[in-house]
């Protein structure tokens, strides 16, 4: 299975760059309002600077629309983050049905529902974690007796994919299934009758 | 000369700024965050009301429409819709929604087809859906388009702009596909977009209208890729005047024109 790609910015590195353009933007701004010269210098000065700015803004755009573009093969659909699509491989979505018939939910799906071992508030912790060619398999043991199942899922969502063995999960009950969330996130969902009539995803056109 | 100064101060100030905020914006859909297990219950606890109500209001073909950011600036409720329909009979019927959706904030869109789980997972800002059951023969005629992929993509452009101009053929963003397959499907004749945008007009389809400033436009324009004005005509451009298909004008209309009955709500 191809390596996710999961980017997360750290705040030390968004408050980098936030700093770093009001650094630059407070400097232009200040140089600007004491040149020496005539009202139209410092306009025409002010015209490039905008030019500048935006020409920037253009650029990354485009360096980011095309990696984007790049990835299209395996791009989830809008708004919806990174879902199974793009963790498992284009190739494999396409070849199995079961897999593409289930959802793009920005959480991993479980196919196989340990049933028995997931009651309402039950904490589970993980025991061991494989990675499969559409997602993976989580072994799950119940806190209070040890009781043990497996989850066969499909993608892994974003938190999902941080989930090693160790990791203690917290089981929800919904009338359409189980959240299993760690520290409050969402990382699986494992969906009843009920879920699985909900959920579906095809993509019409290319 | 100083109050030229500080005049020109300020403007590079605002400009910078303007460019500043539109930026932090920007490509909201891509964010790789995980939902909440509270964000998932209440989805799909959505999903299953809207489920049951729509099966119990005996309607085939439904607008379903979701709020998925807050749009109350604009005097809008609702940001997104697409049409519901019933899939096989009895209790094992389902409902799958047909909607476009546009790629991680960049410059084109595609069509779906998804179950209502999927469309409400969507990082909802109000956890509500708004239903209008269509008229009688409305459904008949939408129904068959909805189940073939070829039909129901025939009027799709790919190009995507959030603010597409009503009367344009150069973008197209999900509602405004939405209303054009609609035309298709009542008038066999609206076969391309220009003849369904003609239909629409007939039916006195009115768009809403955002008045947006030129820093806001061109701000937008500098960090998203899925918002462009290029299509929207200069005497109402430059005027900040900006005509766009929203749903809260799609359902104002729907019932106007007797396509569609009122509005309901779904918690």
């Amino acid at each position: 299975m191809q390596a996710i790609l999961i980017r997360h910015d750290t705040k030390a590195w968004k408050a980098q760059v936030w700093i770093s353009f009001f650094v630059a933007t407070l400097v232009c701004a200040t140089g600007l309002g004491w040149l020496p010269g005539r009202d139209l210098d410092r306009a025409f000065m002010m015209m490039g600077y905008l030019f500048c700015v935006s020409a920037a803004f253009a650029l990354a755009k485009f360096v980011r629309d095309n990696e984007r573009r790049a990835r299209r093969a395996c791009a989830p659909i809008a708004a919806i983050a990174l879902a199974f699509a793009c963790s498992a491989s284009s190739r494999a979505q396409s070849t199995i049905s079961d897999v593409s018939a289930l959802s793009a939910l920005p959480i991993a799906v479980s196919v196989a529902a340990p049933v028995d071992v997931l009651s309402a508030g039950a904490a589970l912790t993980v025991v061991a974690v494989e990675a499969t060619s559409t997602g993976a398999v989580w072994v799950l043991a119940r806190a209070s007796d040890g009781a043990r199942a497996s989850v066969r899922l499909v993608g892994r969502g974003v938190a999902g994919a941080s989930i090693a063995a160790g990791t203690v999960v917290l089981a929800s009950a919904l009338s359409t299934g189980w959240v299993l969330s760690a520290a409050g996130q969402a990382i699986c969902f494992i969906p009843n009758e009920l879920g699985r009539s909900l959920l579906y995803n095809e993509r019409i056109t290319r | 000369m100083s109050v030229t100064t500080s005049t020109w101060r300020r403007l590079a100030a605002v400009a910078l700024l303007a460019a500043a905020t539109t930026a932090a914006h920007a490509g909201r859909s891509c964010e790789q965050k995980a939902p909440t297990a509270r964000a998932v219950s209440r989805a799909m606890l959505l999903a299953e009301h809207t489920a049951a109500r729509l099966t119990q209001s005996g309607a085939n073909v439904v607008v379903i429409a979701r709020a998925g950011q807050n749009l109350s600036e604009y005097g809008l409720r609702y940001s997104h819709l697409g049409f519901a329909y019933r899939e096989g009979e009895g209790s094992a019927a389902v409902w799958r929604v047909v909607h476009k959706l546009n790629q991680c904030g960049t410059a084109s869109a595609s069509l779906y087809r998804q179950g209502l789980g999927e469309f409400f997972l969507d990082d909802l800002w109000e956890y509500e859906a708004a239903v209008v059951v269509l008229a009688p023969e409305t459904q008949a005629h939408l129904r068959a388009a909805l189940v073939d992929n070829a039909l129901v993509a025939r009027l799709d452009t790919p190009a995507y702009s959030m603010v597409a101009y009503p009367w344009s053929e150069r973008y197209q963003q999900s509602n405004q596909w939405a209303i054009e397959t609609l035309a298709m499907a009542e008038d066999p004749a609206a076969s391309t977009r220009e003849r369904a945008q003609a239909w629409l007009r007939l039916h006195d389809y009115q768009p809403t209208t955002l008045h947006l400033s030129a820093l806001q436009r061109l701000g937008a324009r500098i960090a998203s890729a899925n918002i462009a004005f290029d299509d929207h005509p200069n005497e109402k451009r430059f005027e900040g005047r900006i005509e766009t298909v929203t749903v809260d004008s799609v359902f104002r209309w729907l019932e106007r024109d007797g396509l569609g009955g009122p509005v309901q709500v779904i918690r």
